[in-house]
């Protein structure tokens, strides 16, 4: 039984809100909702990040995903409403049961397997100062030695961004079926 | 507070993400669950990195940073595919999108 | 001694080239073609005389053998042989004088035939192979040649072919000297069989000599009696073919068909006496056989007074000859059975030339009454044609047996022997010869004198033949006359020429046969001089023999009805055994549709089964399941994207459980 502390106690609260609202998200019918709740939920995981030593992750998540893609989502569940409003649940009770059956065999799976591993139980250790993980630290690495994956991801964004720009680029006018979709020229 | 601790939170949280995908017919609901499986995995490696024998070492922030960049723009696509379909079918249901069958 | 191998082959060559100029295209110059083919018999003569010089005069040693291989084997060969001893060397004299004087007969009485070249072309043919038979000196050979002439008497006898008679007795001589010919040719296997050769002289080891016949004579016994015994009989009966023996006989009649010259040379003088000349041949392997000798007396006996019965009642000219020739033929057998070759071949030479001097004279006769041939529509000839008239009187009574001339000297021969011998033959042959004295006078008188019986138009058209027809006849005359005087007991050139074996005369009972001889001929003279002088005989309802046999005379007229007989034994046997052939066809015929419809039955079956229910089930099947396989595949593409990620998260998650089984 590990020992009872502060940073457990905020742990588990923490713990129990992205859950809490994880759950939320996918549950909900209303999907302005659901998005609300992923965006705590994410969040939230940002505070994780911050309580286990890293706050510049903790940082980039909360920027990231309540900053960039929650808008994004909130967005597009805007734009697609029509479809969705007043219908209630789509789901059978077929889904649910899939859903669950799996979701829960899995889960089952890993709680297993993690508490079969005795390492797991070793406590935390305490934290380091931060003189090596400074932001300093991390744009010397980003110019040093992680400096080719930074532009390739560079790349790889400009590429995401330019096809989802294109994708979801509106269609000339008289032509519905979107023709010249094709294989994105 | 130890490793299978957190390590159970990201498990939950990746099979609600999985609970989200398979049960789910909207697509966008389904997206959302797919990005709470992509932090699930963050979390995942978060976590072996605090734990791990180099808690110091920048390459696994970095690994978790990049991934984070990855499962954006991921996102971003994903929400962009969504809203063609819409315009081309009318709906996000995943049932109503079956004509690519054999 | 290689000059008369070359003697030989011109003997040889001469016949059959003319032969074989007939055949390629004699036709367009048929007067130079018969001049040609004369020509090659003439050649023939020369050589047959030049064979009697050196076998009579230079006497060489040792016999005239001349041989070349044939066939060749790995241990044995069979050759083609020839020999020239004094029997071959007299027959060859005889068949190319009397050929040579029917070809220039046959040269006038042929001239308006149209197919005349033909005619030569196939009389050169015969001539060729009976030269070739009496010169054999090798059983195959001597089939070989036998067989020819046997095809040459076909092709003659139905030479005016377009007559039904003429080839249905072409047809009948053919087979019935088949019928023979089977009997030889078993006899010939049988011997090379037992002895592995065919030849008659092989320095020792031929078939006639003694160290073969001895062999032949310790070989077993089959149903009886000896194996020579069977291979000489099988022999004779081939003999008994040829030579128009009992029961076969009935061919050479029928054969009068054929042009007179052909019936003149064939079926008197040559072909027939082959017969008579295979046994003379084989002469030594019937000395050594018991109870053989006297069958063949017998035979002959019989068939001699059977077919001098036959020819008192004939009224056709040539039908009496032919009838006169089984009879002459039958004394032939009687001679060799009772005394030896010498004295059958004694009667053979002069039985050639009163005999074709008697057919070339009837030919004479029947040209004259242009075609005519019924002795009954005949007569008073004599002051038309004279020197026809001589000759057939000589010719007459030489075959009556008129001393002095050469048919009593022959005959005598035999009756000495037959009495020394066999009593009951010899009792035959004296009816016999009273018959043929009688039925010869009954035919001259019916012929040549009395007064003419015939049409108005035959008389009138009456006239003495040219002088190639008279000529031929004049010649044989002379023969007829004077030939039998080699032949007198007391200085028998003939005898020791044929080295005959010497017997001790008995000159009484000799002196008894000769008068006895000259009784019966006188007899039988008188007797048809009496029943038929100056008496005009215009049917057979009128001959006074007729009168006097009444319903027998009938009888023999219808020559005793033996081709009825065969008619209605064989010729219902042959038919019932062709229609037994016929049924057991149809039942072959009906085993066949049975096993082809089998098969066909068989071959639906398979169709049915194995194509199309068996393979092309299982491949039904193959493809069917290979179907719903792809049915059951193709369900997991059912464009529903939450049963896709279903399905992957049950992959994953089986596939971790396994794992985590596993480790």
């Amino acid at each position: 039984m590990p020992e009872l502390s502060v940073q457990l106690l905020i742990f588990m609260f923490l713990g129990t809100v992205v859950l809490a609202c994880a759950i939320y998200a996918v549950i909900l019918v209303d999907l302005i909702r659901a998005g609300y709740a992923l965006i705590f939920s994410l969040a939230t995981l940002g505070g994780i990040y911050i309580v286990l030593g890293n706050d510049f992750l903790g940082a980039v998540q909360i920027l990231l995903y309540t900053g960039a893609i929650a808008v994004l989502v909130l967005f597009v569940v805007m734009l697609t409403r029509k479809s969705v409003d007043g219908m209630g649940r789509a789901e059978k009770k077929q889904d649910w049961i899939w859903g669950g059956v799996l979701s829960g065999g899995l889960f089952l799976l890993l709680f297993i397997g993690i508490n079969k591993h005795k390492d797991f139980a070793s406590g935390l250790p305490p934290i380091v100062p931060q003189s090596d993980l400074t932001l300093q630290a991390f744009g010397m690495a980003f110019t040093e030695e992680y400096f080719v994956p930074l532009q390739i991801m560079g790349v790889l964004l400009t590429a995401a961004f330019i096809g989802a720009a294109l994708i979801a680029r509106p269609e000339k006018k008289g032509d519905e079926s979107g023709k010249d979709m094709g294989a994105g020229s | 507070m130890t490793l299978g601790f957190i390590l159970i939170i990201s498990a939950a949280l990746f099979c609600i993400g999985l609970f989200g995908v398979l049960s789910r017919r909207n697509m966008i609901v389904i997206l959302f669950s797919i990005e709470l499986m992509f932090n699930a995995a963050h979390l995942n490696l978060i976590a072996f990195w605090r734990f791990g024998e180099n808690p110091l070492a920048i390459s696994g922030l970095m690994f978790v940073l990049f991934s984070l960049a990855i499962s954006g723009a991921e996102a971003a696509i994903g929400l962009a595919l969504i809203l063609r379909l819409y315009r081309h079918y009318k709906s996000v249901e995943t049932q109503s999108i079956t004509e690519l069958k054999g | 001694m290689e000059i008369w191998t070359n003697i030989l082959l011109l003997m040889l060559i001469g016949p059959f080239m003319a032969a074989i100029f007939g055949v390629f295209g004699a036709v367009r110059a048929p007067k130079k073609y018969i001049l040609v083919s004369i020509g090659g018999i003439a050649l023939s003569l020369v050589c047959s005389l030049g064979f009697l010089w050196i076998l009579g005069v230079i006497k060489p040693a040792g016999l005239l053998v001349t041989q070349f291989a044939w066939m060749d084997f790995a241990h044995s060969s069979i050759p083609m042989s020839f020999v020239v001893d004094p029997l071959s060397a007299v027959m060859c004299f005889v068949v190319s004088f009397v050929a040579l004087l029917v070809f220039i007969f046959s040269s006038g009485y042929m001239e308006h035939d149209e197919r005349k070249a033909r005619y030569f072309c196939f009389l050169s043919f015969f001539t060729g192979a009976m030269l070739g038979t009496v010169v054999s000196n090798s059983l195959l050979t001597f089939l070989i040649f036998w067989e020819m002439m046997g095809l040459a008497s076909y092709l003659l006898i139905g030479f005016w072919y377009q007559k039904p008679s003429a080839a249905a007795a072409a047809q009948k001589a053919f087979l019935t000297t088949r019928i023979g010919d089977l009997g030889l040719l078993a006899a010939v296997f049988f011997l090379y069989n037992k002895t592995g050769t065919l030849l008659f002289f092989d320095h020792g080891a031929g078939l006639l000599e003694p160290a073969q016949i001895a062999l032949l004579q310790k070989a077993g016994l089959w149903a009886g009696a000896g194996y020579l015994f069977w291979v000489c009989l099988l022999a004779f009966w081939g003999a008994v073919g040829k030579s128009g023996q009992i029961p076969l006989h009935v061919w050479l009649p029928d054969a009068m068909e054929g042009p007179t010259p052909v019936s003149a040379l064939i079926h008197a003088a040559t072909m027939v006496a082959a017969g008579v000349f295979l046994m003379c041949r084989l002469y030594p392997l019937y000395e050594s056989v018991d109870g053989l000798l006297t069958l063949i007396t017998w035979v002959g006996a019989i068939t001699a007074i059977f077919a001098g019965m036959i020819a008192i009642a004939q009224s056709d000219i040539k039908r009496i000859l032919a009838y006169s020739t089984v009879s002459q033929l039958g004394i032939m057998f009687v001679g060799l059975g009772a005394g030896g070759p010498a004295y059958a071949m004694f009667h053979l030479f002069t039985h050639a030339f009163f005999k074709s001097l008697l057919f070339l004279g009837s030919g004479s006769v029947i040209h004259a009454c242009s075609g005519e041939q019924n002795i009954y529509r005949m007569g008073g000839l004599k002051a038309k044609m004279p020197k026809t008239f001589l000759a057939y009187v000589i010719g007459a009574a030489a075959l009556a047996g008129i001393p002095l001339l050469s048919g009593f000297w022959s005959k005598d021969e035999i009756l000495y022997r037959a009495f020394e011998h066999d009593k009951l033959p010899f009792l035959l042959l004296c009816a016999t010869s009273l018959l043929t004295a009688f039925y010869m006078t009954r035919q001259v008188v019916l012929v040549f004198f009395g007064e003419f019986r015939g049409t108005k138009e035959v008389k009138h058209h009456l006239h003495e033949s040219p002088s190639l027809l008279t000529t031929p006849l004049i010649v044989l005359a002379v023969f007829a006359a004077l030939a039998g005087l080699i032949g007198t007991p007391w200085m028998n050139l003939f005898g020791h020429f044929i080295h005959a074996p010497e017997h001790e005369i008995n000159v009484p009972i000799h002196l008894l046969m000769m008068l006895t001889g000259t009784a019966l001929a006188f007899g039988g003279l008188l007797l048809g001089v009496k029943l038929y002088w100056n008496r005009s005989v215009r049917t057979m309802a009128d001959d006074p023999l007729h009168k006097l046999l009444g319903s027998f005379f009938v009888f023999l007229n219808e020559r005793c009805r033996v081709d009825e007989l065969y008619e209605a034994t064989l010729g219902r046997f042959m038919d019932v055994a062709a229609r037994l052939s016929d049924y057991f066809e149809i039942f072959l015929e009906f085993v066949n549709r049975m096993v082809g419809g089998l098969v066909y039955t068989l071959a639906w079956v398979e169709n049915k089964v194995l194509d199309e229910w068996v393979i092309n089930g299982i491949f039904s099947a193959g493809c069917e399941s290979a179907r719903i396989k792809g049915v059951l595949a193709a369900k997991f593409q059912n464009g529903s994207l939450a049963f896709y990620l279903r399905m992957m998260a049950s992959g994953a998650l089986i596939a971790g459980i396994i794992y985590w089984v596993v480790k």
